[in-house]
């Protein structure tokens, strides 16, 4: 995948670059460039800590981007106000980590809500469509329930299914598969990729399942301490020489990390009772 | 933008068909339903539909909703409900929804 | 001298943080503004909340009232009795009640008890990103969460400061006419002789301070729960909570006095 420098001349929907991020005088991202083509699935992967929650931030407008680093559908959002915001919003669905549900309403009413309050609809069809989207996440006959009776997994699919709500253009997606057994785990992954298909969905899904990443991926990128090490479609990354990537993809902790001098200091330091 | 065209058959025992046209999403769907019903509460009792969606290029779920809606309709009073002519992108949003049996797509031509 | 240095910028860094919140806390109240100009419709969580706010705190504020009447009588029957002026007991309870007691402790119990979980309601949506959940929907938080509890407050907290006074009146009557002995007809007609328009003014116009106050202060610390520590945690939501009751409660107290001496 080539990256362009300087000014975005890529015909992406999304366009990231040369992007930093900083939390205080933290860094949390260097340097990160990358395009993301319409109705494809892209895959941001990494271990935990490398960024990946960090730069979703940036591509959901919960974080502020510097100018010039990101462009959506060819515009530069750091001179975006509150209304290409909420233009943008009502064009796409977030899943976060824990579901994100909304305490006080029932799973139906989480997933009504965004119909509720953007549209004219009829209250028939909106319970026709909440039922639709339960069922294509597998929670049929869920709908009463309160967020609080549901388990880990169900919470993170109920929210999906409320991402899901206004059939959005893009659908980002943070740990899609994450608490869920492997079956429902598959399942999700075919639900995503025939998103794709049926609706013309853009995805960006942020994980570090490697099995999903790579089957449901049409392009990805690795990340490692907030910057990408790697970048390309499946069979490309599988096959990059470069060490990080390959320990990345065949999940071996690295030796170094493991810092025995100190940790032999440490143990002997410890006093006697 | 989606224009209905709305046919009903005259006398008891009827028919409604129902041709749409353009993208059938959430913007018009209140709207196309309003216009459905209304045909079908005037005048005399609708026992069949047939929705023909050839010229429909675009369908989300708030379009398949309304489809549901009109299904569950006629079911309820003993009729028939069909979808013909959908096209492949709309057929595809069908099959996501695992609907096809229940709305009763068909390739075939309408009557 | 290097410590001396870091005295100065801890209290530099003090007062910059004690402006850096009014200010956020000003751009805060402002956008909860800006919320009725957009959907969605408020109604009926503004009725939700008159119902928490209001409704739910009617026993408190009938206890509370009743004992601060009860012991206005009992305390001013013993003042006045000393200068043989227990007649002037029913203005005494009166004026006390209407212009202070009334909005300040009406508005203290509201911020102990919904002041405190609309923070923590509010903080435990932050930490769970249920906030981000909502700006992600095009949903502005601030018009959804905050605006509906502040029309609630502004309905609620005059009308509980009025049953506030008026069963404290109740409560002075029962301890100094019925226990005490002193003349009910002195004791209403103190009250009828001493009461101005004025003094209603006052207590409306601090209740409705006191509601923008404790429900700006209550909701801020919960909506900012944890964000400027980075972290997202139970704790965040204990400390805020915390904050918001502290904080609401001394501004109650500061905002009284300037009103008064404002409208005095």
């Amino acid at each position: 995948m080539k990256m362009e420098t300087g000014s975005n001349d890529s015909k992406a929907l999304i366009s990231v670059r040369h992007l930093d991020s900083f939390y205080g005088r933290k860094q949390a991202l260097c340097d990160v460039s990358f395009d993301i083509e319409a109705r494809r699935i892209f895959v941001i992967m990494g271990m935990s800590g490398c960024g990946k929650s960090t730069l979703l931030k940036h591509l959901i407008g919960l974080k502020k981007s510097s100018p010039d680093t990101v462009w959506i559908d060819g515009e530069d959002v750091s001179k975006w106000g509150h209304r290409e915001w909420n233009d943008y919003w009502l064009r796409i669905g977030v899943l976060f980590q824990n579901g994100a549900l909304f305490n006080s309403m029932t799973v139906a009413q989480n997933i009504a809500l965004p119909l509720a309050v953007h549209t004219n609809l009829p209250r028939d069809i909106i319970e026709i469509m909440v039922e639709m989207k339960l069922h294509m996440v597998g929670l049929s006959g869920t709908g009463h329930l309160m967020p609080s009776q549901l388990s880990g997994g169900m919470r993170k699919r109920a929210g999906l299914a409320r991402a899901l709500a206004m059939d959005p253009e893009i659908l980002f997606v943070d740990e899609p598969s994450s608490g869920l057994d492997p079956i429902t785990a598959a399942a999700l992954d075919e639900l995503l990729i025939t998103l794709k298909e049926a609706f013309g969905m853009t995805l960006v899904v942020v994980t570090h399942e490697l099995e999903s990443a790579f089957k449901i991926g049409d392009s990805m990128i690795v990340m490692d301490g907030g910057r990408i090490i790697a970048s390309g479609t499946p069979e490309e990354i599988r096959q990059m020489p470069d060490p990080r990537v390959q320990q990345f993809l065949n999940r071996r902790p690295d030796e170094e990390q493991r810092d025995y001098e100190s940790y032999i200091s440490r143990l002997c330091k410890v006093k006697r009772r | 933008m989606c224009t209905a065209d709305i046919k009903k058959s005259q006398g008891d025992n009827g028919f409604l068909i129902v041709s749409l046209s353009g993208e059938l999403n959430k913007k018009v769907v209140r709207e196309i339903r309003d216009k459905i019903i209304k045909a079908i509460r005037t005048g005399h009792n609708v026992e069949s539909i047939t929705v023909d969606l050839s010229d429909v290029s675009l369908i989300d779920t708030a379009g398949v909703a309304l489809l549901v809606l009109l299904c569950q309709h006629v079911k309820s009073k003993g009729g028939t409900f069909r979808v013909v002519r959908p096209q492949d992108r709309v057929r595809r949003v069908f099959k996501l929804a695992q609907l096809e049996e229940f709305l009763t797509v068909e390739n075939g031509n309408r009557q | 001298m290097n410590s001396l240095m870091s005295f100065f910028e801890a209290i530099g860094r003090w007062g910059l943080g004690i402006l850096f919140g009014l200010g956020r806390m000003g751009i805060f109240f402002l956008c909860t503004l800006r919320g009725i100009i957009y959907p969605p419709g408020k109604t009926p969580l503004v009725i939700k909340n008159i119902y928490f706010i209001g409704h739910k705190s009617l026993f408190v504020i009938i206890f509370t009232g009743a004992f601060s009447g009860m012991v206005l009588g009992l305390q001013g029957y013993y003042a006045l009795s000393r200068y043989g002026s227990e007649g002037f007991l029913g203005s005494g309870v009166v004026l006390s009640l209407v212009r202070e007691l009334g909005p300040v402790l009406t508005a203290l119990m509201i911020v102990g008890r919904a002041g405190s979980a609309m923070c923590a309601e509010i903080g435990i949506m932050r930490i769970d990103e249920q906030i981000d959940a909502l700006r992600c929907m095009s949903i502005d938080p601030h018009g959804y969460l905050v605006l509906p509890r502040l029309i609630a407050a502004l309905i609620s907290f005059p009308l509980l400061t009025h049953m506030f006074d008026v069963v404290g009146v109740w409560g002075g009557y029962a301890v100094g006419v019925g226990l005490l002995g002193v003349n009910p007809g002195a004791y209403w007609d103190g009250i009828y002789r001493s009461l101005e328009w004025l003094d209603i003014w006052m207590g409306i116009v601090k209740s409705l301070a006191f509601a923008v106050l404790t429900i700006t202060i209550s909701t801020y610390k919960g909506y900012y729960a944890g964000v400027d520590r980075g972290s997202m945690g139970a704790e965040d939501v204990g400390e805020a909570t915390t904050s918001a009751v502290v904080t609401a409660s001394v501004t109650v107290l500061v905002a009284d006095y300037v009103i008064t001496s404002i409208m005095l």
